[in-house]
């Protein structure tokens, strides 16, 4: 669990983030609009230092999503 | 100062459920927040969708202030930042969110939901696409003449029906130009190019619009942060989101700069700390000639573009003060005889150098000055002086400079405090009249709070017989120390070391922690024994930590040194020099009298017998504890 990448994303769509698994996304929460994704996506660039590119940016669905993206662009999330 | 570090993240769970249950409480707390602490855009934007979740019928405490946001990028960053903003002015704000590129709409149709909102104020932030008479291709001169003209009067046409139907102020983004340059230099000739007639545009509106239309010179600081970061491609083709939102906190510093404006509550004072602020070093210890200050250095340089910088604020009608401990005389020698330093002493309307507490001389600056306390801007680069300001003058904008001089100049303007929307006669001769006021410096009682502060800094000394390596950072103290020195004697290693070495005398040094830093090595104390009594022959401290009871802290623990040995016969030898008269008002503080002082020689002080322990707020430092030392 990376427990900085679930607080951000509870933080965005504000719910605690205990209510968060790595399948969370817009198709299950509904305050995950597309707003709320661009604000995630401007969000971990800023605090991992990463840029994705638009079809990634598209392809978002989950948390899990998320992690990978970062991972791939070598941010360490913990 | 990584464990000050202020993390919006961890403290999410606390600041919602407190914005839920008190949002007066946690609204006081975000303010204070903000003020120290500068928030990264994601932060930003997290806490302003949280502020949006508060119902203004809850918020009591908080000025409301109703904004009405038109916009043809998404509003939503927009409205985050623009809560976050004015929280840190002190107004809650309920925001109207007006739809997606809906401006005109929204201010020529009279049943709008802009309207219907009756807002305290318009806020509008519009791409150049926006622009109707934007020409599409190559026009002649007097063609591009009409359509600027044209675009001003659609303008003001909307302005003059927002201040008929509403009657408030207007807050409006210039336009940023193209980041496209298209066939380069050719667009800067060309009155038809989009970035020449935006530019055109912009002035244009500057020259034109009323007073009530206040402008947020977007242009400008995209250029500073550059074009090329400020726009979001992605973002914008994703979700017309108008720039990157790695720089609200340089929004929200303009933004609050045309907040102020609007409501009549500019900046008008600039106080500033001396020492590490205006010059390198400390001019008590380090003299006119040591000081940092000029062309003889890089770092020199730097605090010479900073003064310059500040005596430009000074032409330009902000008031300047000074606030420092300092001797009053030795410091004003920097303004009267350094030979680069550019300001003087009467570019300041208030010199306030002594050995009081900061915050009850900005009190005293403020009442001085006659002007209220939340126009002041402090400036110092000592963090426990900031936060000392933070907790007792909350009002007061406190700005703490940091790490490299050459930055400071950013640092400073960079927060837009001083912005105002045009000059009028009396700016250009404001200082003067304040300088008029400006009376001598000498104060004053200091706050009942101090000891509340002093406690709050978590302080805690080692005090130990000096090591072989603490005796040469004491030979490098012995060299620069000149106002917390009890003999001057410029001691060297090699004398310091037979005087710890000899069974009569010993060498303690001093450690010294506190919430914001470990300082180290900041004092040091030479003893001797000597026809049975116990003589302090040398004392030397870092004048960064005077006057938070260390003075007292270190003598309680001399005097029970001396009580251990069955010694009361206790005395200090005196010499005085034209720079350490700091330590004359000490004496007395720390119960001692004086028996018999020389014109020329060494005063001799001894303790008095009814001495008991004096009052300190410093806690004992955990003897194992790994201390460093540099």
């Amino acid at each position: 669990m990376s427990k900085d990448l679930f607080d951000l994303v509870a933080g965005i769509v504000n719910v605690s983030p205990q209510e968060l698994t790595l399948e969370s996304g817009p198709e299950n929460l509904p305050k995950w609009d597309s707003l709320a994704q661009i604000t995630i996506v401007s969000a971990i660039e800023q605090k991992y230092s990463i840029k994705l590119t638009m079809p990634e940016i598209l392809s978002i669905r989950s948390v899990a999503n998320l992690q990978e993206l970062i991972e791939k662009h070598g941010g360490i999330t913990n | 100062m990584d464990s000050n570090k202020f993390s919006l993240l961890n403290q999410l769970p606390e600041i919602r459920s407190t914005l839920a249950t008190n949002p007066d409480a946690a609204f006081q707390a975000l303010r204070s927040i903000l003020h120290a602490h500068s928030m990264p855009g994601f932060e930003i934007e997290l806490l302003g969708r949280l502020l949006k979740e508060v119902s203004p019928a809850d918020v009591t405490e908080f000025n409301l202030c109703r904004i009405a946001i038109l916009s043809n990028y998404t509003v939503d960053p927009l409205a985050n930042v623009i809560r976050v903003g004015c929280l840190k002015e002190g107004h809650f704000i309920e925001i109207y969110e007006a739809p997606f590129d809906s401006c005109k709409q929204e201010i020529l149709s009279d049943s709008s939901g802009l309207y219907a909102f009756n807002p305290d104020m318009v806020v509008i932030a519009n791409s150049y696409h926006e622009f109707a008479s934007l020409p599409r291709g190559p026009m002649d001169k007097s063609q591009i003449e009409e359509a600027l003209n044209n675009e001003v009067e659609i303008w003001q046409g909307m302005w003059s029906l927002l201040n008929e139907r509403i009657g408030k102020p207007i807050l409006q983004n210039l336009c940023e130009t193209s980041e496209q340059e298209y066939l380069g230099i050719a667009e800067r000739r060309a009155e038809w190019s989009v970035s020449r007639f935006v530019e055109n545009l912009n002035i244009k509106f500057v020259d034109s619009a009323p007073s009530f239309v206040t402008w947020i010179d977007v242009e400008t600081l995209a250029a500073r942060v550059g074009k090329e970061n400020w726009h979001d491609p992605r973002l914008y083709h994703h979700g017309k989101i108008g720039f990157s939102a790695q720089f609200l906190p340089e929004y929200m510093s303009l933004f609050n700069a045309s907040f102020r404006s609007a409501l009549g509550k500019t900046k008008k004072a600039l106080i500033l700390d001396l020492d590490n602020t205006l010059w390198g070093g400390v001019i008590g210890d380090d003299g006119l000639n040591g000081i940092s200050l000029g062309p003889d250095s890089a770092e020199g340089e730097a605090y010479y573009a900073f003064c310059a910088y500040i005596k430009n604020l000074g032409q330009r009608g902000v008031v300047l003060g000074i606030c420092s401990k300092n001797e009053l005389d030795i410091a004003t020698e920097v303004f009267e005889k350094h030979p680069h330093m550019p300001l003087n002493l009467n570019d300041f309307a208030a010199v306030y150098c002594n050995w009081n507490d900061k915050a009850s001389n900005l009190t005293n600056i403020a009442k001085e000055l006659n002007i209220d306390i939340s126009t002041l801007v402090f400036v110092d680069d000592n963090p426990a002086e900031c936060e000392l300001i933070r907790q007792q003058l909350p009002e007061v904008c406190t700005l703490q400079l940091e790490g490299d001089p050459s930055l400071f100049i950013r640092q400073l303007d960079f927060q837009h405090l001083f912005d105002i929307q045009r000059f009028s006669d009396a700016d250009l001769t404001r200082s003067e009249s304040y300088q008029a006021r400006a009376k001598s410096a000498t104060l004053l009682a200091s706050t009942s709070n101090l000891d509340d502060y002093l406690t709050s800094l978590d302080m805690k000394a080692l005090i130990k017989e000096a090591s072989v390596d603490e005796l040469k950072r004491l030979a490098q103290m012995e060299m620069k120390t000149n106002q917390f020195n009890l003999s001057t004697r410029r001691l060297s290693l090699e004398q310091l070391q037979s005087m710890s070495e000899s069974p009569e005398k010993k060498i303690f040094a001093i450690f010294l922690t506190d919430c914001f830093a470990d300082h180290g090595l900041i004092s040091y104390v030479a003893t001797e024994v000597n026809d049975s009594k116990f003589v302090v022959t040398d004392w030397l401290m870092s004048c960064r930590v005077f006057g938070r009871t260390l003075e007292e802290y270190i003598f309680n623990n001399i005097v029970k040194l001396a009580q251990v040995q069955g010694i009361s016969n206790i005395e200090i030898t005196y010499n005085p020099t034209a720079k350490n008269k700091v330590m004359e008002n000490l004496f007395e503080k720390l119960q001692f009298s004086c028996v018999s002082h020389y014109p020329e020689g060494p005063w001799h002080f001894t303790v008095s017998n009814d001495w008991s322990p004096l009052k300190c707020v410093i806690r004992d430092n955990d003897l194992s504890a790994e201390t460093k030392c540099y």
